[in-house]
C-alpha cells in the first residue's frame, strides 16, 4: 500500500511500501533517535541523496547542498564562511555533516531542534541557496523523475513540499555515519591490527588529561562522538568582551534570548577535524596549529566564558603544552580522520 | 466378658488413632508450589502473591519520594545565576551549575526502587529526583553521592539513552577508565570584593576514591500512593566562606584527579559537612 496522498497520474497506483532501512550502529555508539514520523527507508534515502546533490534547490540552479558540504572537507566547506548563490558571504562556517543521527540540536546556535527543521533553512536563506520552498516544490513537481522518487518514498507527487523534501534529505544525512577512523580501528586492535604511534598515544593522553601540561580537551569533546552532546553550547573564550553589544554574533544567546548564553556556540565533534577546517563558528582559524595555540595562550575573558575555560585555562595561568605536546596532540587529532567515510561513494553525487 | 473386652479394645484403638491423628503435623505431606506455604494443611499464598497457584505478584504498596536539592548561602536559598549580595548590595557569589548523582537511597534501611537518580537543578525535568519506596514513617536517609564501582565503569551506550547513566547525559561521563562525574558544581565569585564576579570555581568530582555515602536525619511520613519530598540543603557559605572552608583564591577548581586530587578530596569532605 502506498503511504497515502496522491499518485502520479496515469501510473500504477499500487506502489509497494518503502523498504525499511536499518542503520548500522557502530560499536560504543548509543541507539540513535530517529523521529517516528520519518523512519529511514531505502527510497527516502535515495531521494535525499539526489536532493542533497542536485542544484535544483537553489535559485539559479547552480548550487546544491553539497556546494558547501563537500566530501573532502568531511562534508563541510573549506572557506571560512560560505558564499551563496548571490555572491553574498554568510557569517558562519559550514558545519561538517556526519553522525547527525546522534545530535540533539542543530546549527552553531542550536536554533534548529530537528535535522528536518535545519534543512529548511539553507534553501530559503537569502545568503545561501535563496529559493522559496514554494518555488523549490514547483521545480521538483515538474521533474518526472522526482515525482516518481517522492511517490516511492512518501506516496506523494503533487503534494511535494518543503517538509517531504527535508524529510528525505534528513534520512540521507542520518546514514552518514563516521566511525572508521584510525582511532576507532586502534580501539579494536586485536581485530584490525591497527595501533597508534607513540606520538599519537602521547597526544591521546594530552587530550584526555587535566594537568597544566595537558589539553583538557575531553570536557567539551568527550565521549565516543568526541562531542558532549548534552552540554553542547559553550563560550570557549574566543573574544574578550564585557557587554553583549560588543559581540558580532550572539550565538546560542541569540536563540535563547538569554544574556547568559551570549557568545556560546556548539562545541562540535572533533571527528574528522583534520578535514573540516577552517575552525570555529566564524572560521577564524585556518589550521589545527592555530587552534591549539589559541587554547594554550590566547583564551579571552568574558562574562559567559565557560567555567572550564575560566578556571582551567585563565585562572590557572594557561597551559604549558610545549612544541612536542602540540605535535602529539595534533597527531592524535588526525587519528580521528575517517577516510573510509569521506571516500564512501554512497554519500557522493548520484549524478 | 468377651463382649466387654472387645468393646474396650475398640474404644482404645479408636482413641489411640484419634490421639495420634491429633498430634500429627497436618502439613507433613502437603507440598505447596512457588510463592506459597502450608498452613494447617492448606497451601496459602505468601504475602505479596495471589492466584490459584500463587502465580500472581501483588502490586507492592508504594509511595513516591521526591528528593530536592536546595542550595543555600547560610539560611537563604540561592538560585542559579542569581548572585548573593553582601551587606553593601554588591554581588559576591553565584552558582551556575549543580547536579548530583544519587545512588542506593535508603530510608531507615528501606531501599528505594530507583537505584540511581540524577538531580540537576537547572533541568526542568530532572530538578527533582523521584523514586518509589515502601510507605512508612522514616527518620533517616542514607545515600551515595555518586555511583559506586558496580556502575561507575559501565559504558553509557549500554544504558537506554534516557537512563541517568545513559547517553542523554554524556557530559556527565569522563571516559571508560575514569567513569562518571558524580557531581558538577560551578559558579563565580568576586576576587576583589568589588561587586564584579570575575573569578570562577569548578568542582567536577568522580572516581571511586571520592565516592561517598552519607546519612542524614530526615523525618518523612510516606503514605501509599502519595508523594512526599525530602529537601537536601547544601550550604555554600559553609563550603567556601566559613572557617575551614575552601579558599577560592587558590582552591577554585578540581577534577578530582592527579595534582587536583587533594583539593577535590577537601571539597568532597566539606560538601558532606555542608549537607543537611
Amino acid at each position: 500500500m502506498p503511504m497515502g496522498g496522491d499518485e502520479p497520474s496515469g501510473e500504477q497506483v499500487n506502489y509497494p511500501d518503502p523498504t525499511p532501512y536499518e542503520l548500522e550502529i557502530p560499536e560504543g555508539f548509543p541507539k540513535p533517535k530517529i523521529p517516528a514520523d520519518n523512519p529511514l527507508t531505502v527510497e527516502g534515502i535515495a531521494l535525499g541523496r539526489h536532493l542533497f546533490w542536485d542544484p535544483i534547490l537553489s535559485k539559479d540552479n547552480k548550487m546544491s547542498c553539497a556546494g558547501c558540504h563537500a566530501p573532502n572537507a568531511a562534508f563541510s566547506d573549506i572557506t571560512a564562511t560560505s558564499i551563496g548563490v548571490d555572491g553574498v558571504s554568510g557569517k558562519r562556517n559550514s558545519m561538517a555533516l556526519f553522525n547527525l543521527a546522534w545530535s540533539p540540536s542543530f546549527l552553531w546556535d542550536g536554533s534548529a531542534a530537528t535535522l528536518e527543521a535545519q534543512i529548511l533553512n539553507p534553501v530559503r536563506d537569502p545568503v545561501e541557496m535563496h529559493l522559496a520552498w514554494k518555488d523549490a516544490a514547483g521545480k521538483l513537481k515538474s521533474e518526472p523523475e522526482y515525482k516518481k522518487m517522492f511517490y516511492k518514498a512518501f506516496g506523494i507527487t503533487t503534494a511535494i513540499d518543503s517538509l517531504s523534501a527535508a524529510k528525505a534529505i534528513a534520512q540521507f544525512l542520518r546514514t552518514m555515519v563516521s566511525a572508521g577512523s584510525k582511532y576507532d580501528k586502534a580501539l579494536r586492535a586485536q581485530e584490525t591490527g591497527v595501533q597508534l604511534t607513540d606520538s599519537e598515544l602521547d597526544g591521546f593522553t594530552i587530550f584526555f588529561n587535566d594537568s597544566k601540561e595537558d589539553g583538557h580537551c575531553q570536557h567539551c569533546h568527550g565521549s565516543i562522538l568526541f562531542s558532549n552532546t548534552d552540554d553542547y553550547f559553550r563560550n570557549n573564550g574566543l573574544d574578550a568582551w564585557d557587554n553583549i553589544n560588543q559581540l558580532a554574533d550572539l550565538g546560542f544567546g541569540g536563540h535563547t534570548g538569554l544574556d547568559r548564553d551570549a557568545g556560546k556556540f556548539k562545541a562540535v565533534t572533533l571527528r574528522n577535524i583534520e578535514l573540516s577546517g577552517p575552525y570555529m563558528h566564524d572560521g577564524r582559524f585556518q589550521t589545527l596549529e592555530e587552534v591549539v595555540d589559541f587554547y594554550i595562550s590566547d583564551v579571552q575573558q568574558s562574562p559567559t566564558v565557560d567555567p572550564i575555560m575560566r578556571t582551567d585555562f585563565l585562572q590557572a595561568g594557561g597551559l604549558t603544552l610545549g612544541e612536542n605536546g602540540k605535535k602529539d596532540l595534533i597527531a592524535f587529532l588526525k587519528t580521528l580522520t575517517d577516510w573510509d567515510f569521506v571516500n564512501d561513494t554512497s554519500f557522493h553525487s548520484p549524478f | 466378658m468377651k463382649r466387654i473386652n472387645l468393646l474396650l479394645l475398640s474404644i482404645c484403638i479408636i482413641g489411640f488413632v484419634v490421639l495420634m491423628n491429633s498430634c500429627k503435623d497436618p502439613c507433613k505431606d502437603v507440598v505447596c508450589g512457588d510463592n506459597s506455604a502450608c498452613i494447617e494443611g492448606d497451601c496459602e499464598c505468601e504475602a505479596g502473591f495471589s492466584g490459584i497457584n500463587c502465580e500472581n505478584r501483588d502490586e507492592e504498596k508504594t509511595a513516591t519520594l521526591e528528593l530536592k536539592i536546595n542550595p543555600t548561602f547560610g539560611e537563604e536559598t540561592i538560585n542559579l545565576f542569581e548572585p548573593v549580595l553582601n551587606d553593601a548590595g554588591q554581588p559576591i557569589f553565584e552558582l551556575t551549575k549543580l547536579y548530583f548523582y544519587i545512588s542506593d537511597l535508603k530510608l531507615d534501611g528501606e531501599a528505594a526502587v530507583e537505584e540511581i537518580m540524577l538531580v540537576d537543578i537547572e533541568d526542568a525535568e530532572l530538578n527533582v529526583g523521584r523514586t518509589k519506596i515502601k510507605p512508612g514513617d522514616y527518620n533517616s536517609i542514607t545515600m551515595g553521592l555518586g555511583v559506586d564501582k558496580r556502575w561507575n565503569f559501565n559504558d553509557p551506550a549500554s544504558f537506554e539513552s534516557e537512563h541517568p547513566l545513559g547517553f542523554d547525559h554524556i557530559g556527565n561521563h569522563w571516559s571508560w577508565n575514569e567513569g562518571y562525574i558524580f557531581y558538577k558544581i560551578e559558579g563565580n565569585y568576586s576576587t576583589k570584593e568589588d561587586g564584579v564576579l570575575d573569578g570562577g570555581f569548578l568542582f567536577h568530582l568522580g572516581t571511586d576514591e571520592l565516592y561517598q555515602n552519607v546519612t542524614l536525619d530526615k523525618t518523612v511520613s510516606l503514605k501509599e500512593n502519595e508523594t512526599e519530598a525530602i529537601v537536601l540543603n547544601v550550604d555554600f557559605e559553609n563550603i567556601f566562606f566559613k572557617e575551614g572552608g575552601l579558599d577560592l583564591k587558590t582552591e577554585f577548581r578540581s577534577h578530582g584527579m592527579g595534582e587536583q586530587f587533594e583539593i577535590g578530596q577537601k571539597f568532597a569532605n566539606r560538601l558532606i559537612e555542608s549537607l543537611e
